[in-house]
């Protein structure tokens, strides 16, 4: 495939969540097993793509720790492969950055220096099973010079309240913003998923870096669609909008449906790849009870789950119930406690006998290392 | 790098295993699935890195395709190294000729270049087919102390069994005194576990000394050790007090994967100290369904389970359907387990399919097997310690 792949680790959208408190948003835990960044990666080696630069932001420490060289998705190669691009990478990097637009200001040169005539961007706070190729397909055969990525199956929808709408005309080709008509597009800001020619985006960039004024996401999307040649390609691929705890936990218990899984899991795109950690398998203990849920390698159950999302390493002590709930990565669930619609971040301790409740609409939230 | 290595491994990992047909009917026994994750040959491997043994050539003869992919340049044991790491070694041919190994003695002689490259002080003899978690660094720390020529890790086994080992008999010291296999009245328990630690320089004068015998067997228990025994060199026993199981018989296999299950099993899989590595497939998480009842069993990841396991092991990519039940068994991975399906005390080799209500095994001394790849028509019944592959009447593929 003739494009190099740029991930933007971060929203830029100042999302204030505890689940990313201690995280970039790229580095969030997922489905029994894997972080947001596998699906992004997956997606683009699924495409073929060689050369992949992970733009990052602030609070990567988790998201370099998982994905290292970039070996589990073959990206540790001699040519291409991974690049981390933190915030002071370039040259003449500013120090911060605080938009999409000045993330990619800074690694100018590391767009110059790909082989590769096309860049496919992947933003960050979703997840789907996304075939790039076709997207590539699209945006070449109808000549044009951005093309933005849109799912009609969206299966929740992003916390995002300034959601930008579009409208496309019968060749998709955007030509309005900002509609409240109901029929537009929704091009949500959190998924900024989009492919450009490298050239041409070297190009754009350079052109935008020197108008002096700062003008937000919206306003520049506003402006280039009555200059350039915008498009919407649009698929039926299933997304999930993880950018706040609501949607994260109903985006969670989503994974429990059988379509879901499916498209997820079972896609002709290919595997969702994700850091191996050599678990053992799953323990079931003598009066363990699991219905309807997603149990990672190396959990322990003894208790009783329904509907709910176990990650690797978590360890439900008997007689505990836990319901419509998500447990990271090593935490525990005590002896006879009862949760239901709770997020446990990562290595969370539940001691014996508490009862902890919230609602799909308000999920209770446990941080990382916190111990009740 | 460069550096001179202390210690190389040498894993045997060529033999058949002829009594684990059907599971070794194409491939190695150090290839066999085993404890819902791993295959044989990872515990071995594991417990050199885990002991600090970066540098492993792996011998390999009978049926080694699968074999060899799976160790690949020994990545998941975190041995894909510029130098050392793990190295596959099949026989080959030379100036003068070339022969398959003749025997476990004749193996390591025919790659002592290999060893000669590491210029390593100690040489670590294993073999690829026992299940056990072992601190090799040990085990050298006292064949250093003791000055040892070569020392031999031993395990207390019953009297009973003792007959059917290699067994040392030893002085107040741990100094072997006398070496018998299988004796049919065994003087001592000690029995040898196919670990060896040699300095060396003794390895490559005894190795060469035996390859030139046209008598010799070429194998480490019935003719290195017994001349090295009688040249009165310094050889010692170590006795390993943990978990170790040949696994040579389909019973025995099969109790072995018992004895991971339960909350204190007798070998304990999910111990962070002691981590067995293995290569991961792209299994995404297990789904359990509404109407599944899953206890006292360990599960693999990637299956959907909408039956029942009781007391099992069941690998990765596993389909239990509906009111089938899988009871005292192991389901290696990629199997189908038909609907209304009942397997006890049976071994499900992988990408197995069993049809609706089948009924396979159930209580015997002898699990019920069903080989790799065979399709079991729906209804059909299978004896208890009956063996199906895809040449039996009841198999198809």
């Amino acid at each position: 495939m003739d494009a190099a792949g740029i991930i933007l680790s971060e929203p830029y959208l100042g999302l204030k969540e505890r689940l990313i408190d201690k995280r970039t948003l790229a580095a969030l835990p997922f489905a029994s097993k894997y972080r947001l960044i596998d699906f992004s990666l997956s997606n683009m080696v699924n495409a073929g793509i060689r050369n992949v630069g992970l733009i990052e932001e602030k609070k990567y420490n988790s998201l370099m720790h998982h994905v290292r060289s970039g070996q589990e998705w073959d990206l540790d190669r001699k040519h291409g492969g991974l690049t981390y691009l933190p915030p002071s990478a370039a040259v003449n990097s500013t120090h911060r950055t605080n938009t999409r637009l000045e993330a990619l200001l800074n690694n100018r040169s590391f767009l110059r220096h790909t082989s590769e005539d096309y860049i496919v961007m992947c933003g960050t706070g979703y997840v789907g099973n996304i075939n790039f190729q076709n997207m590539l397909d699209f945006h070449i055969e109808k000549k044009a010079d951005i093309t933005y990525f849109f799912s009609h199956n969206a299966i929740n929808k992003p916390a995002l309240r300034d959601r930008l709408k579009v409208k496309a005309d019968d060749d998709w080709r955007i030509i309005s913003v900002d509609t409240s008509d109901k029929e537009a597009l929704c091009a949500d800001m959190a998924m900024a998923t989009c492919v450009v020619g490298r050239d041409y985006l070297l190009d754009l960039l350079d052109r935008l870096s020197r108008q002096s004024e700062a003008r937000s996401y919206p306003e520049i999307i506003t402006s280039l669609i009555q200059t350039e040649k915008v498009m919407a390609y649009t698929t039926d691929e299933m997304v999930i909008y993880l950018d706040d705890l609501p949607a994260y936990l109903s985006g969670s218990l989503a994974l429990l449906r059988h379509d879901v899984q499916q498209e997820l899991f079972h896609s002709e795109n290919g595997p969702i790849i994700t850091k191996t950690k050599d678990s053992p398998a799953t323990r079931y203990g003598e009066n363990a009870e699991v219905v309807n849920s997603l149990i990672a390698d190396g959990s322990t159950i003894e208790g009783s789950v329904e509907n709910c999302i176990i990650f690797r390493g978590a360890r439900i002590k008997e007689g505990a119930v836990v319901r419509n709930s998500v447990i990271m990565q090593e935490s525990t669930v005590g002896e006879d406690a009862f949760l239901n619609y709770a997020v446990l971040d990562k290595q969370v301790i539940i001691n014996d006998g508490r009862t902890l409740s919230g609602y799909l609409s308000h999920p209770f939230y446990c941080g990382r290392n916190e111990i009740i | 790098m460069g550096e001179r290595k202390e210690c190389v491994a040498m894993l045997l990992a060529g033999g058949q295993g002829s009594r684990l047909i059907p599971l070794t009917k194409h491939t190695a026994k150090p290839a066999v699935p085993f404890g819902g994750k791993y295959t044989i040959i990872d515990f071995s491997l594991s417990n050199c890195i885990n002991s600090d043994i970066d540098t492993v050539g792996v011998l390999t003869q009978y049926q080694p395709l699968e074999l060899n992919d799976y160790l690949g340049r020994g990545g998941p044991w975190d041995m894909n190294l510029k130098y050392g790491g793990l190295h596959v070694l099949p026989p080959y041919q030379a100036e003068k000729g070339g022969d398959w190994f003749k025997g476990t003695a004749n193996a390591i002689y025919q790659n002592l270049r290999f060893i000669r490259r590491y210029n390593p002080r100690y040489v670590l003899i294993l073999s690829g087919d026992h299940i056990y978690k072992m601190n090799y660094r040990k085990m050298l720390q006292a064949h250093i102390q003791k000055e040892a020529d070569c020392t031999i890790a031993v395990i207390n086994v019953s009297k009973e069994e003792a007959s059917r080992f290699g067994i040392m008999n030893t002085d107040d010291s741990g100094r072997i005194t006398e070496f018998e296999e299988k004796p049919a009245h065994p003087k001592s328990t000690l029995a040898s576990m196919g670990v060896y630690i040699f300095s060396t320089d003794k390895l490559i004068e005894y190795l060469t000394e035996d390859e030139n015998d046209p008598d010799s067997d070429n194998d480490f228990g019935k003719n290195v050790i017994p001349r090295m025994l009688g040249d009165k060199q310094r050889m010692f026993a170590y006795t390993f007090d943990g978990y170790w199981r040949d696994v040579g018989t389909l019973a025995s296999f099969w109790a072995a994967n018992m004895d991971v299950i339960g909350e204190n099993p007798a070998l304990n899989l999910n111990d962070p100290s002691w981590r067995i590595y293995y290569r991961h497939g792209f299994s995404h998480p297990e789904y359990v369904g509404t109407g599944a009842l899953i206890k006292n069993s360990l599960i693999g990841d990637g299956g959907e389970m909408y039956g029942s396991a009781d007391h099992s092991v069941v690998f990765s990519d596993v389909l239990i359907k509906e009111r089938a039940l899988v009871k005292d068994s192991i389901v290696m991975g990629g199997s189908v387990i038909g609907e209304g399906a009942r397997i006890e005390h049976a071994i499900i080799a992988e990408n197995v399919t069993i049809g609706k209500d089948a009924q396979i095994g159930g209580e015997s001394d002898n699990p019920a097997v069903v080989a790799s790849g065979v399709i079991i028509p729906a209804g059909t019944q299978i004896e208890p310690g009956e063996i199906v592959d895809e040449d039996s009447p009841k198999g198809g593929r």
